[in-house]
């Protein structure tokens, strides 16, 4: 087996898992697929766990683990409506998780860093701690703390908390006439920042930056009319995301941040699994390629190159007596 | 009397918890309704303020969250307000740095990471043996092994603090290889303190003094034995 081996696991219809798959096979860079879509009723499936040693077979496909160089996850747990299936695909993951978060290959990215991303207050907070502006954001299921905050419509946002995936929208009238509903449960405001979207994605020690000029207050949810350009990360963003990820053990994040009109970039959110193909096709795949370089080439263990930094109290104001 | 905040999923689940706290000599609030929670204002700036069954948070010595309550219907809304009510809980904890038992574990949002074998390699560091487990599906059928078959052992259930243990059916016993034994369990609690466990409840069994480790759980067992509730005294204190 040729020794930089990679393995993707996750699900092969996924789109994410695609794009990444056509491009290394595009640049006829060998690897492997564990498809998890094969795990389905007719199947059959199992896994053996021995002395840190995990081998998993798919039908008539083993892994065996310890013989890759590298692997890209993209996995979770999908449920097949087959009970006992469904237990085993469970413990597989589970299984996967323990493997992949002790093994010394590199995991681009190992289960469950960067999850507070899960909790999204707390998260904010967490990166408020690595220097980044954040807005401020509240959750309550009291109406009269959301009125007495965010009574100024059109200057606050709504989202969700946790990890569901929910649609943005400015706070209006028509919102605040259904405060009610928090007292079913709570939700997440937050303060409106007006300026463009960028995606940042980290790869290793390299940011890539795309700034996304959007109609709507969610550019998610309106792809086709956005504008997308490759730009320039500012210095102390980049040494900020890389640090964040390096003390997060994330190889691969993608950073969404809003910047305002006076040049302030807010942070918003890091996703520890970043579905980036649709970012790599406005960029000429530079995404993909430098994840390949990642899990071909590993870490480059020389820490990034960071510009010289100056004290607060600069040289013209020092003067050395001995 | 320390005041100590119980959150369960609902009324049934983790029965013997409440039972146990209910005869030690605490002060126990037992929330386990989503509306027991009153989340009144949890923000980036200032101090978070929330409330469980009438209580500020500020008022409880220790926290032990079993789960979160969720509510009796299940169809998408309680679903996705199960989850963003769990996510908030997790928020408040953190922001506030509440007194959570056994943080490490119950605030970790990532599901996986709270599974017995996502900590396989932290169990072999500290000097358990994971016995070989294999899972095999086929047509409809699901089998499972283990080596060394664990049903020609004895099973000890072994309740693990950071500084004390207690084993469960013989306290008693005394293994042949004991130095190794109290060696693991050291080991064990040292990786314990650094990731922020107060306590584990361990399922293991000794072989040809290997000791093989194969499971860990949150059920208490004979709650009324005052050895346990001292234990548990000793954990909650």
């Amino acid at each position: 087996m040729n020794t930089k081996r990679l393995v993707i696991i996750g699900f092969g219809s996924e789109e994410t898992v695609r794009h990444f798959a056509a491009y290394l096979s595009a640049c006829r860079q060998p690897y492997d697929i564990m498809d998890l879509d094969l795990i389905q009723e007719q199947c059959a499936l199992s896994f053996t766990y021995r002395a840190g040693m995990l081998s998993i077979q798919i039908n008539n496909k083993m892994y065996d683990l310890n013989q890759y160089h590298s692997f890209y996850c993209r996995h979770y747990f999908k449920p097949t409506k087959n009970g006992y299936l469904d237990e085993l695909f469970n413990k597989l993951i589970f299984a996967l998780t323990g493997w992949l978060r002790h093994t010394n290959k590199l995991v681009v990215n190992i289960p469950g860093t960067g999850s507070s991303n899960f909790s999204k207050l707390n998260h904010l907070t967490e990166l408020s701690g690595y220097g980044f502006i954040i807005p401020h954001a509240f959750i309550t299921n009291r109406p009269e703390i959301v009125k007495r905050v965010a009574s100024v419509t059109g200057n606050w946002i709504n989202k969700g908390c946790s990890s569901y995936r929910t649609k943005v929208e400015t706070l209006t009238d028509a919102h605040l006439a259904e405060l009610e509903q928090l007292y079913y449960c709570p939700s997440q405001f937050q303060e409106l920042i007006r300026g463009y979207n960028v995606r940042v994605h980290v790869v290793g020690v390299n940011c890539i930056a795309v700034k996304i000029m959007s109609p709507d207050i969610d550019y998610r949810y309106s792809l086709s009319k956005n504008s997308y350009n490759e730009i320039a990360v500012p210095e102390k963003i980049g040494e900020r995301c890389i640090s964040y990820c390096r003390h997060e053990n994330l190889n691969f994040a993608g950073f969404d941040f809003i910047v305002d009109e006076a040049d302030c970039w807010y942070v918003l959110e890091v996703n520890p699994m970043p579905g980036y193909e649709f970012y790599d096709r406005n960029i000429g795949n530079r995404i993909s390629a430098l994840l390949k370089d990642l899990l071909i080439g590993g870490l480059c263990d020389a820490p990034p190159v960071l510009p010289e930094r100056e004290a607060f109290i600069h040289g013209g104001r020092r003067k050395k007596f001995f | 009397m320390k005041n100590i905040l119980l959150i369960r999923k609902n009324e049934f689940d983790h029965l013997y918890w409440k039972e146990l706290l209910n005869s030690m000599d605490v002060f126990l609030v037992d929330v386990h309704q989503p509306f027991h929670i009153d989340i009144i204002n949890l923000g980036t700036k200032g101090s978070p303020e929330a409330e469980f069954l009438g209580r500020k948070l500020d008022y409880f010595d220790k926290i032990i969250f079993l789960g979160t309550p969720a509510w009796p219907e299940n169809n998408d809304e309680s679903v996705f307000a199960f989850s963003e009510l769990e996510a908030t809980l997790i928020s408040l904890f953190k922001i506030s740095r509440a007194p959570v038992v056994n943080a490490g574990l119950s605030l970790s949002a990532n599901k996986l990471l709270q599974a017995p074998i996502a900590f396989c390699k932290f169990w072999e560091k500290s000097g358990w043996v994971v016995p070989e487990i294999r899972y095999s599906y086929s047509k409809g059928q699901l089998t499972k092994t283990l080596g060394p078959d664990p049903q020609k052992h004895t099973h000890y259930l072994l309740h693990l603090s950071v500084n004390d243990y207690l084993l469960w059916p013989n306290y008693r016993v005394i293994f042949n290889d004991h130095a190794k034994f109290k060696a693991i369990l050291e080991a064990t609690q040292m990786e314990m303190a650094h990731r922020n466990f107060d306590f584990l409840i361990l399922q293991f069994f000794e072989s040809a003094g290997v000791f093989y480790l194969f499971g860990y759980v949150t059920e208490l067992v004979e709650i009324r034995n005052n050895r346990l509730l001292r234990f548990m005294e000793s954990v909650i204190a």
